[in-house]
């Protein structure tokens, strides 16, 4: 045996009775604190604060609700979902293959659907080396990752300006790449060109394009009310996480913000009386705090709003520009909501261009057998290393 | 003989062995009758003629499940109507046993050398090409002897009422195809008695008319 299973069960037992214990949502110092949310107040405590955690900045009020408004007789909604295979450094070859998933559905007088998928193979220098004068960066981890997302915008680009109704482009996962963060400049430089580029084509057409996170994790909603029951504007000071953890850890105070739980936005739109969202509502807009927007031109900074699906709260981002255009997001909201129903709760476009990006398993070890035959035919035996073959040929 | 016609396609041939092939219908349960003939290019042979075995429509991967889509308010052909996709990620198959090749111009009743190449078309058969297929019974054999999701007898009786209407009510072919089929069952008198009884059944009404 690997695991001893009964050396674990203590502790994750401990641990799913920390996360229950903070799911109430009627403690009375919380349920006061949203029943008396300023959100004049609120905004300039945010605008001052020193927090470590991101906080939402609302475009609107903070807890503004909108029902889900109807469907345009015709419209089209466009998705694409990228899968990856990438060699792993035990082998012989350097190259990634990304296989970009589609899906097109026109709704109204001309009901029409399009699946499919296209792959692309990376090997060459340009596609897996961003150069730094003499210095070469591998095109790996979240660098690759942002080269991804900017393939599958491209698919739908190509897609949706095919369309002659409103369309909507729906992607899977975060629109913001916070996979750069902390990341060299030339790589951060080199993907967000990328990226800024392909964001600003949707903008210059205005075809709206979101990013669909089921059962976020995200706070910044949440964060934002522990600035609210926060004491030390009482005191005359703005916000400071730091100096009231170091006062804490010194015994002198105890955190305000304590009345807050430990939960996530999805929980507090989800379960909370005084701010739920209902199926088919969203939240209003916020603007989030993520450093890497910087880099982006203002009307494609990447902001959010949350909306109930029937099945849970999902978090949905849109670029500003979508956001600003009552129209637009309204096309949005309308059509997001609508693929969440048809396909219990998750968008059915985003669903089908999954299934036809994927590749599974089997797919993957045929993709080795096969770079093992073109080996072969050229009369070369590859290497492989020597933990890689250990994993392989498992012996006693 | 028929090796410049057109051939209408239906579908092509997914799954292929000697004894029967699996073939994917262009469009969704777009499909041929159960005990209908069916052709296909072969290879080493101008054509493979089969039979329809069975037929199911279900999901493109077999590792999603067929959900409810409906409501009273969307129902039937509005329900396809309103969720496009579904032409996409669902399909229609059906198996056809194979029962006789042609070669040169002439008509062989047995298994094909090989089996029908996978991906090639496959096309209904009519007409002309019924009564020439269905001029001799011995093919029925093949058909006894087929084992299948369906009970023999059952694709038998769909078989011989299709092609006793594809023949224009051809009484007599049907009387030698009865004949046939108790003469090769004469041996298991329960199976000949439960075919030619469920043969009755089927084909009673058609007779009266």
């Amino acid at each position: 045996m690997t695991l001893d299973l009964m050396k674990v069960v203590s502790e994750l037992r401990r641990l799913v009775a920390v996360a229950t214990a903070d799911q109430s949502n009627d403690a009375p110092a919380f349920v006061s604190l949203l029943r008396h949310f300023d959100d004049r107040e609120v905004r300039r405590r945010v605008e001052q604060a020193r927090t470590s955690w991101l906080l939402a900045t609302a475009l609107g009020s903070y807890f503004e609700r909108h029902g889900a408004p109807s469907v345009p007789p015709n419209f089209a909604c466009v998705a694409t979902d990228g899968s990856l295979v990438a060699s792993d450094r035990h082998g012989p070859l350097t190259f990634a293959i990304v296989n970009i998933g589609h899906c097109v559905l026109e709704y109204g007088a001309r009901a029409h659907a399009q699946l499919g998928s296209e792959p692309t193979v990376l090997w060459r220098d340009d596609d897996l080396w961003i150069a730094d004068g003499a210095r070469r960066i591998p095109v790996a981890g979240s660098a690759l990752a942002v080269r991804r997302a900017v393939m599958e915008l491209e698919a739908a680009w190509n897609l949706a300006t095919k369309q002659d109704a409103p369309v909507v482009v729906l992607q899977d996962g975060t629109l913001i790449p916070w996979g750069l963060e902390g990341q060299l400049a030339p790589v951060v430089s080199w993907a967000l060109e990328r990226f800024g580029a392909a964001l600003a084509t949707f903008r210059e057409r205005k075809i709206p394009v979101a990013g669909f996170i089921s059962y976020p994790g995200s706070r910044d909603v949440l964060n934002v009310l522990r600035v609210a029951a926060c004491d030390y504007p009482l005191e005359g000071r703005p916000v400071n996480c730091d100096d009231c953890t170091l006062r804490v850890q010194r015994g002198e105070r105890q955190r305000a913000c304590r009345i807050v739980p430990e939960l996530t936005d999805r929980w507090l739109f989800r379960h909370c009386d005084e701010v739920r969202l209902e199926a088919g509502e969203r939240s209003g807009c916020y603007r989030s705090r993520s450093t890497i927007l910087q880099h982006l031109p203002e009307p494609d900074r990447i902001v959010f709003f949350y909306l109930h699906t029937g099945t849970e709260v999902a978090r949905v981002e849109v670029p500003l520009w979508v956001a600003e255009d009552e129209q637009v997001l309204a096309l949005v909201h309308a059509v997001v909501w609508d693929q969440c129903r048809r396909a219990r709760g998750y968008p059915l476009a985003l669903q089908e261009a999954h299934e036809q990006a994927v590749i599974h398993q089997d797919q993957r070890r045929q993709i080795e057998s096969l770079l093992d035959r073109l080996f072969a035919e050229t009369g070369v035996v590859q290497e492989r290393s020597a933990k890689e073959r250990s994993k392989r040929v498992r012996f006693a | 003989m028929c090796a410049s016609r057109e051939w209408s396609r239906i579908g092509e041939v997914v799954e292929t062995s000697t004894l029967q092939f699996v073939v994917e219908c262009d469009e969704l349960d777009s499909l041929p009758e159960l005990g209908s003939f069916v052709r296909v290019e072969g290879t080493g042979v101008d054509a493979v003629y089969g039979i329809v075995a069975f037929a199911e429509t279900g999901t493109v991967d077999p590792g999603r499940r067929v959900v409810r889509r409906g409501s009273t308010d969307l129902r039937d052909r509005a329900l396809y109507e309103a969720n496009p996709e579904l032409r996409f990620v669902l399909r229609s198959l059906f198996v056809a046993v194979a029962i006789a090749y042609e070669a040169a111009g002439r008509l062989v009743y047995l298994v094909p050398p090989y089996p029908p190449p996978l991906h090639y078309s496959v096309s209904p058969v009519q007409g002309d090409e019924i009564r020439r297929l269905t001029a001799t019974h011995t093919y029925l054999a093949m058909l006894l002897d087929f084992v299948g999701p369906i009970p023999c007898e059952q694709l038998l009786a769909a078989h011989l009422l299709y092609v006793y209407r594809e023949r224009r009510s051809d009484r007599d072919w049907l009387e030698q195809a009865a004949q046939e089929i108790a003469r090769l069952t004469k041996r298991d008198h329960d199976r000949s008695r439960r075919i030619l009884l469920t043969l009755e059944t089927a084909l009673g009404p058609e007779l009266q008319t």
